[in-house]
């Protein structure tokens, strides 16, 4: 059997080099095909020149390059469909956000279902096929592909978009995504991306800036954790507490003064004189109660807010502040491993009064004591009253939620005097 | 000499069949097995040939290999394991292709493949 010369093999290989082809690995295997081709023909009789004549029909009229487009065409179809559906989807997505994100802000209904849709296109199907086609174009340009690095990217990318959507829809879990998501960032995809930037030596600006794009995002992302409740929504919180302090205290002085008037008035039974004065005094009882409370959660949400607390223990809000803290709250009503909370004692105390109220009242005010003084949850098998009022909610909230209760002790206080008397 | 056009389809099948029965093969083996079995009525281009095979590498049915013969490289291709399953689907595919034509074109083919 005919072998080719070193010699030979480099004639055949500059003429198929002529036809400029890109697509390496199929020049290779095409030198071989026609070095076969020509040493058959040899096998039958003929010099290599003669042999070569006879197949040179086939590396003219760009025949070559007409099969390395063909090639390429068959092997990137998926490729070239993916690409597209990535332009389609990368449209869309942004479109449905931006859309949502106008018809929330208008009230209009079906913002959720496009902010879900949107957010879902992009963290479900875009993510996932921009790293497919991302590392396709890598490894086109016959360079190795970092699969830690997109792996990473996408995991940490998916969670952080569910993580936004489900703070933007008030759905719980939002906030353990986004923690995670950070964690990700900070802990696996930043030291990733370093190594992969310091040994990508032809990328580097783009490496940097992505780099520094990363962590802006993550500085943005924290500043958002920590913000948690606007300014605005904060300042009429405390407007709205600051006149539930005002109403209980015009009600409390007005109760009073109808005790006094009525102690005067000879033509009342003592009996009765006798009920009134004891509701009298646990509703103060309680009220004080109440403001000890509100007292502690002050200070334990900062030591700044003992000006906040005046000398006969009344408080004024307007020399308060960190309105917006959570943790003070929660651990005066609830406690911690140290301190045992308070929240139970309240429950109790609300319920003694209830009862006494209730012994005393006709049944015109029954429905409004257990109306006034609901304090069994919402949802009952979830969550009871204390921790739907007091968990996870800023201290003005607890606030409001407190002297929202001493006005309504004060409110009952006056029906029934009234009714008494 | 059997058309370009008939071959078309069947040319990943043919290719498949023939790995699947060779362990290993590289392109001009391929086109001169087929001339050999097909006594000279089936010549395969490379022009065909080469883009079929990077598809079908392309598409995880086939891996390559290559080796170096002195000046030249040869690439040498067989099938996967997912290749495998997917010669036998095409050869049966085909088989009923052929014998539905046969009932479609009632020429009776001199056809035995059961």
């Amino acid at each position: 059997m005919a072998e080719l010369s070193d010699r030979e093999i480099e004639i055949l290989n500059r003429e198929i080099d002529k036809q400029g082809l890109t697509y390496t690995q199929l020049q290779k295997e095409l030198l071989d095909h026609l070095c076969c081709d020509i040493e058959a023909k040899m096998d039958e009789g003929l010099e290599f020149l003669n042999a070569f004549e006879e197949v040179q029909s086939r590396l003219e009229n760009n025949r070559i390059q007409e099969i390395q487009e063909e090639t390429l065409l068959l092997i990137n179809q998926k490729y070239r469909m993916m690409k597209k559906f990535m332009y389609i989807l990368g449209t869309i997505a942004p479109s449905l956000l931006i859309i949502g994100a106008i018809f929330k802000l208008q009230h209009w209904p079906g913002a959720s279902v496009l902010i879900v849709l949107g957010s879902f296109m992009l963290a479900a199907v875009y993510l996932p096929v921009f790293a497919m086609v991302s590392m396709r174009d890598t490894r086109k340009r016959e360079k190795k592909v970092n699969k830690t690095l997109y792996l990473a990217g996408v995991i940490t990318g998916f969670i952080f978009i569910t993580g936004i959507l489900f703070k933007i829809m008030h759905w719980p879990g939002a906030g353990v995504a986004l923690t995670v998501s950070v964690l990700l960032t900070v802990a696996v995809f930043i030291p990733i991306l370093v190594v992969h930037a310091l040994k990508d030596k032809e990328n580097q600006v783009q490496n940097f800036s992505i780099l520094i794009f990363v962590l802006s995002f993550m500085a943005v992302n924290i500043m958002v954790f920590a913000l948690k409740v606007s300014k605005n929504v904060l300042s009429s919180m405390v407007v709205s507490a600051k006149v539930n302090i005002k109403t209980s205290n015009m009600l409390e002085s007005s109760n009073t003064l109808v005790l006094k008037a009525a102690n005067m008035d000879s033509t009342l039974s003592p009996d009765r004189l006798d009920q009134a004065s004891i509701i009298h005094e646990q509703t103060e009882a309680l009220n004080d109660y109440i403001q000890e409370l509100m007292a502690d959660i002050l200070l334990a949400t900062h030591e700044d807010n003992r000006m906040a607390i005046k000398d006969d223990g009344s408080i004024d809000l307007s020399k308060a502040n960190y309105f917006d803290v959570h943790k003070s709250t929660e651990l005066v009503i609830f406690g911690n491993e140290l301190t045992s909370g308070q929240g139970e004692a309240l429950v109790k105390s609300l319920e003694t009064h209830k009862e006494l109220l209730m012994a005393q009242a006709g049944a015109r005010l029954d429905g409004i004591i257990i109306e006034m003084l609901h304090i069994d949850g919402q949802y009952p098998d979830e969550a009871t009253w204390l921790t739907e009022t007091f968990r996870q909610t800023p201290m003005i909230a607890a606030m409001i939620s407190l002297t929202n209760l001493q006005f309504k002790i004060q409110f009952l206080e006056g029906e029934l005097l009234k009714e008494l008397l | 000499m059997i058309s370009k056009d008939l071959l078309k389809g069947t040319l990943k099948t043919i290719v498949l069949k023939l790995l699947e029965e060779n362990d290993r093969m590289y392109g001009y083996e391929i086109t001169r097995e087929v001339e050999r079995l097909t006594e000279g009525k089936v010549k395969l281009s490379w022009g065909a040939l080469y883009p079929a095979l990077h598809k079908l590498e392309s598409d995880h049915l086939i891996t390559s290999e290559e080796e170096s013969i002195g000046k030249r490289v040869r690439k040498y291709y067989r099938l996967t394991e997912s290749g495998t399953s997917a010669a036998k689907e095409k050869v049966r595919e085909f088989i009923d292709f052929v014998t539905i034509m046969g009932r479609v074109l009632d020429t009776g083919p001199s056809l035995n493949l059961a």
